[in-house]
C-alpha cells in the first residue's frame, strides 16, 4: 500500500509548500551562526566573506590599528560604483552633448543632482582614504615579510584610484574638465622637454606618443572623451576590482594584519570584554593534512586571543561602510558638484587647474613640465613601491611609528619637510626662478635645477642623514616618507589656494581679479 | 589500468617536476609567442592611424585696417596673424608648455595657465615655456593669405 | 564590538535622516516646484509632463531642448554657440 500512498503529485504539493523554508535552509547551508563551527563556516562557505579568515585577531579589530581606513577606501569605492551606474543612465559621452546630458542630470532628472553629487564626493574621499591607508601602512611598517607582494598590489590600486578619479574629470566635458585635462594630457607629453633638449625628437618622440593614445587624437576632442569614457566605467573599474580580491584576499594568506611581536601581551586588557575566543582545540592543521609545510603554531593550543571574524568583524566593517556612506552624503547636501560652463577649445580658463590631488604637481610642472609631471612623480611612485625591499629590518613591525627614530623622527621629519618645502616655495615666489635672472639659459639646466628638483634632493639630503645617524634603513624611510608627504601637502596647498590667473600667488582667491 | 610500480614516494616528497619536459616547454613556449603578437596587434588599434580633425590650412583676409603690432586672431584658430612694414607672418598661440591658448598683449603673448610670457617675435621671456612660440607657414592666395598649423618656417619669416 | 555597533547604528540613523532630508528637499524644496506652481494658463495650472516643449527664445535647457532644430525652425541653440 505505502508504494500507492507516494504519489508523485503528493510530493510536488509536499514540496511547492517547503519551498521558503528549503530556499531559507539551502541559503543558510551550515546552519545559523551561533557555534564557533557554524560561524566559521559561514564565512568560508561564501564567496565574498571568505576573503576574509574566518577568525579575526583582537589587535586587529582596534581602531587605533587600522583606523579603518582601508574599508573606508573599499566603501567609497563601492558607493562611486552605485552611483556611477545610475548616472550611466543618462550620461552620453560625445562632446557638447555630455555637457547638455551632465546638465540635466543635475537640473532634471530625479535625484540626479544628489547622485552626481554623492558620485563626485565618494571619488574624493577615496583619494583621500587610499592616501591616509597608504600613509598608516607605511607609518605601521606593514608592508614588510610577508606582505611586501600586497603592498604592490596597493601601490597598483593607488595609481589605479588616481587614474580613475582624473578620467572621470573630463566627462562633464565643461570648462574645468576640458582645460584640466588639456594640461594632463600635455603633460603626458612633456618627455619632449628632455628629448628637445638633446635634439633627439624626430627619432624618438615617446611624449607625442604617450599624449596620442591617451587622446586618441591630436587634442582633447571627441576621440578623447570616448576613450576617457570607456577607462572609467569599463577598464579602470574592473583593474580595481580585480586587485581589490587579490589584495583582500593576501591580507588573508599573510597571516592577517602586521602586528606587534608582543601582541598577546598586549591584547590581554582587551580580551577581558570578549567571551573565551577558543572553545575546542583544533586537532588537525593544515600541515597534518599535507598541503603546507612549515610552523603551525595552531596545533594543540587554540590561536589566542582571535575571535570569529562573524560576527566581530563584519560589525566592525559594516560601521565603516556606513559611516563613510554618512560622510558622503552630508558632503553631497552640503556642496553641489560643481559644472562651469561648455568647454571652449579656445579660451582657456584661468587659471586652469588640475584635479585638487594633482596641483601639487602642477605647482612643480609651472616650473618644469617634465619634472613636474613626469620625472618626479615617477622618483616617488618608484620609490614607494620599493620601500618593502628596501627597508627590511624587523623592529617596530605593527606598531606606529615604529622602528629606530619612532615618533621622534617623525615628528623632526615634518618640521623640517613642512619647513624646507615652504622656505623654497617662498624663494621661488618672491625672487622668481632661473630665467627670470638669466633669460638665455639653457632649457635643460631648468629641466634640472628648479623648486621641485631642490626640495626633492633637501628631502633626500635629510632623510640620507637620518638613515646614518639612528644606522637604520627604517629611519631613512620614516624621514623620506614624512618630508614627501609633507612636501606634498604644502604645493597641493598652495596651488589650490594661492595660485591664481596666471598661476600668480595671490594672499587669498578673493583678490583674484576679474579677467 | 595497471600501475608500474615505482619507487616509494611519501606525500611529503612527490615526484620531482622533469627538468626537461621538451614537449611541455615548447608548448608553453608557443602559447606565451602567440600571446606576446596578440598583445602587439591589441596594443596597434588605440593607437590612430587617422584623426579626424579640421584642415589645419586655411585662408584668412586680413582687415585692411589691421595697425602694426596688432595682433588678428581668425575666429576658431589658435593663431595670431601681424602685419608689419615687411609683411605678414603668422605665430601660434599653443603655448609651448602645456598647450594653454596665449593671449596676446601690448609686450607680446602672455599664458593664463603658468604665466609663461612670450615677447612679440615669440621669444620666451619668462615662466615655464621650454620653447619660443612658433612661427607658421603663411603663403599669399585663397582670400587673401593661406595659413598652415602644420609647418612652421624660422622666426622672421615674412610673406 | 559594542564601539562597532555604535557606529554602525549612528551611522545608519544619520544617513537615514539625510535620505529623508533629500526625498523632502527633491520632491518639495526644488526651484522648478515653485515655478511650475505659480505657472498657469486660461485652462488653469500646467501640469508637469514627460514631453516638455521648449520654447527656444528663452535658451531653456529641456528633456527635448533640440526639438525645434529638428523641426526646422532652428532658433539658436540653447548654450549660445
Ligand atoms: C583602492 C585602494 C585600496 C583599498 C580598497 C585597500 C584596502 C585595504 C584593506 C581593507 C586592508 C585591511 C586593513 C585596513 O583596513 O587598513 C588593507 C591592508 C593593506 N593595504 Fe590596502 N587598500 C588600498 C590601497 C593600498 C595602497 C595604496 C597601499 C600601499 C601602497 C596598500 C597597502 C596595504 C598593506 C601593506 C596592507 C596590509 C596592512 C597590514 O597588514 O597591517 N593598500 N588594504
Ligand atoms: S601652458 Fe602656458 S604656461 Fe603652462
Amino acid at each position: 500500500m505505502g508504494e500507492a500512498n507516494r504519489s508523485a503529485l503528493n510530493e510536488f504539493w509536499v514540496n511547492l509548500k517547503s519551498v521558503p523554508s528549503q530556499i531559507y535552509r539551502a541559503m543558510f547551508r551550515g546552519g545559523a551562526p551561533v557555534s564557533d563551527r557554524t560561524r566559521s563556516s559561514f564565512v568560508f562557505g561564501n564567496v565574498f566573506l571568505h576573503l576574509h579568515s574566518v577568525r579575526t585577531h583582537l589587535w586587529s579589530l582596534r581602531w587605533s590599528a587600522t583606523m579603518g581606513l582601508g574599508i573606508i577606501t573599499t566603501a567609497a569605492f563601492l558607493i562611486t560604483l552605485v552611483t556611477g551606474v545610475l548616472l550611466m543612465f543618462y550620461y552620453k559621452p560625445y562632446p557638447d552633448v555630455a555637457y547638455q546630458s551632465i546638465k540635466d542630470i543635475h537640473f532634471i532628472v530625479p535625484t540626479g543632482r544628489f547622485m552626481r553629487n554623492i558620485h563626485r564626493w565618494a571619488a574624493n574621499v577615496m583619494v583621500v582614504a587610499v592616501l591616509l591607508h597608504m600613509a598608516r601602512a607605511f607609518y605601521t611598517a606593514s608592508y614588510r615579510k610577508p606582505r611586501e607582494f600586497n603592498w604592490f598590489i596597493g601601490w597598483g590600486l593607488l595609481v589605479t584610484t588616481l587614474a580613475l578619479s582624473f578620467t572621470g574629470y573630463l566627462l562633464p566635458w565643461d570648462q574645468l574638465a576640458y582645460w584640466a585635462i588639456t594640461i594632463g594630457a600635455n603633460i603626458a607629453q612633456s618627455p619632449r622637454e628632455i628629448t628637445d633638449a638633446m635634439g633627439i625628437t624626430q627619432f624618438f618622440d615617446i611624449g607625442a606618443l604617450q599624449r596620442e593614445v591617451l587622446l586618441g587624437s591630436d587634442k582633447v576632442g571627441e576621440e578623447s572623451l570616448i576613450r576617457f569614457y570607456l577607462l572609467h566605467v569599463m577598464i579602470l573599474p574592473i583593474v580595481m576590482a580585480m586587485l581589490m580580491a587579490v589584495h583582500f584576499w593576501r591580507i588573508r594568506k599573510d597571516g592577517g594584519l602586521a602586528k606587534p611581536v608582543d601582541v598577546d601581551a598586549r591584547v590581554k586588557a582587551d580580551a577581558q570584554e570578549h567571551y573565551p575566543v577558543f572553545t575546542e582545540e583544533p586537532k588537525k592543521t593544515y600541515q597534518l593534512a599535507a598541503v603546507v609545510k612549515g610552523r603551525t603554531p595552531a596545533v594543540g593550543s587554540g590561536p589566542e586571543n582571535t575571535v570569529p571574524s562573524m560576527p566581530h568583524l563584519f560589525y566592525a566593517e559594516l560601521g565603516v561602510l556606513m559611516f563613510t556612506t554618512l560622510i558622503c552624503l552630508v558632503l553631497a547636501f552640503v556642496s553641489d558638484a560643481p559644472l562651469k560652463e561648455l568647454a571652449n577649445p579656445l579660451v582657456p580658463e584661468n587659471p586652469a587647474k588640475a584635479p585638487w590631488y594633482f596641483l601639487g604637481l602642477q605647482e612643480i610642472v609651472s616650473f618644469s613640465a617634465f619634472m613636474g609631471g613626469i620625472g618626479i612623480p615617477m622618483l616617488c611612485w618608484i620609490g614607494l613601491g620599493l620601500i618593502p625591499f628596501l627597508d627590511k629590518e624587523t623592529e617596530g613591525t605593527g606598531e606606529w611609528f615604529g622602528g629606530p627614530g619612532g615618533a621622534k623622527l617623525v615628528g623632526w621629519s615634518m618640521i623640517y619637510g613642512f619647513a624646507t618645502s615652504i622656505a623654497v616655495e617662498a624663494f621661488a615666489i618672491r625672487f622668481g626662478w632661473l630665467r627670470e635672472w638669466f633669460p638665455d639659459i639653457p632649457q635643460l639646466v631648468i629641466t634640472l635645477v628648479n623648486p621641485g628638483t631642490v626640495i626633492t634632493v633637501l628631502y633626500a639630503g635629510f632623510s640620507i642623514w637620518a638613515l646614518k645617524r639612528f644606522n637604520s634603513t627604517r629611519a631613512g624611510a620614516l624621514a623620506l616618507f614624512t618630508c614627501f608627504l609633507c612636501g606634498f601637502i604644502v604645493l597641493t596647498v598652495i596651488g589650490t589656494y594661492f595660485r591664481g590667473p596666471n598661476w600668480e600667488f595671490f594672499w587669498s582667491p578673493s583678490d583674484w581679479s576679474a579677467h | 589500468m595497471t600501475t608500474k610500480p615505482t619507487e616509494k614516494r611519501s606525500r611529503f616528497e612527490p615526484e620531482p617536476m622533469p627538468r626537461r619536459d621538451f614537449l611541455g616547454l615548447a608548448a608553453l613556449a608557443s602559447m606565451a609567442a602567440a600571446f606576446f603578437v596578440s598583445m602587439f596587434g591589441m596594443l596597434k588599434l588605440p593607437k590612430a592611424a587617422v584623426s579626424a580633425s579640421p584642415a589645419k590650412k586655411f585662408s584668412v583676409a586680413l582687415p585692411d585696417a589691421l595697425p602694426v603690432g596688432e595682433a588678428f586672431v581668425p575666429p576658431g584658430r589658435s593663431v595670431a596673424v601681424f602685419r608689419d612694414g615687411e609683411g605678414v607672418f603668422a605665430i601660434s598661440t599653443v603655448c609651448t608648455h602645456l598647450g594653454c591658448i596665449v593671449k596676446p598683449n601690448a609686450n607680446g603673448f602672455e599664458c593664463p595657465c603658468h604665466g609663461s610670457g612670450f615677447s612679440k617675435d615669440g621669444s620666451v621671456t619668462k615662466g615655464p615655456a621650454p620653447k619660443p612660440l612658433p612661427w607658421l607657414k603663411v603663403s599669399k592666395g585663397g582670400s587673401g593669405f593661406v595659413i598652415d598649423e602644420e609647418a612652421t618656417v624660422k622666426t622672421g619669416t615674412k610673406v | 564590538m559594542k564601539k562597532n555597533k555604535y557606529l554602525l547604528l549612528i551611522s545608519s540613523l544619520g544617513v537615514l535622516a539625510l535620505l529623508v532630508a533629500a526625498a523632502i528637499s527633491e520632491n518639495f524644496l526644488k526651484e522648478w516646484h515653485a515655478i511650475q506652481g505659480q505657472a498657469r494658463t486660461q485652462e488653469g495650472p500646467i501640469d508637469v509632463k514627460l514631453r516638455q516643449i521648449v520654447n527656444p527664445d528663452l535658451r531653456e535647457s529641456g528633456p527635448l531642448r533640440d526639438l525645434p532644430r529638428r523641426n526646422g525652425t532652428r532658433g539658436t541653440g540653447p548654450f549660445g554657440s
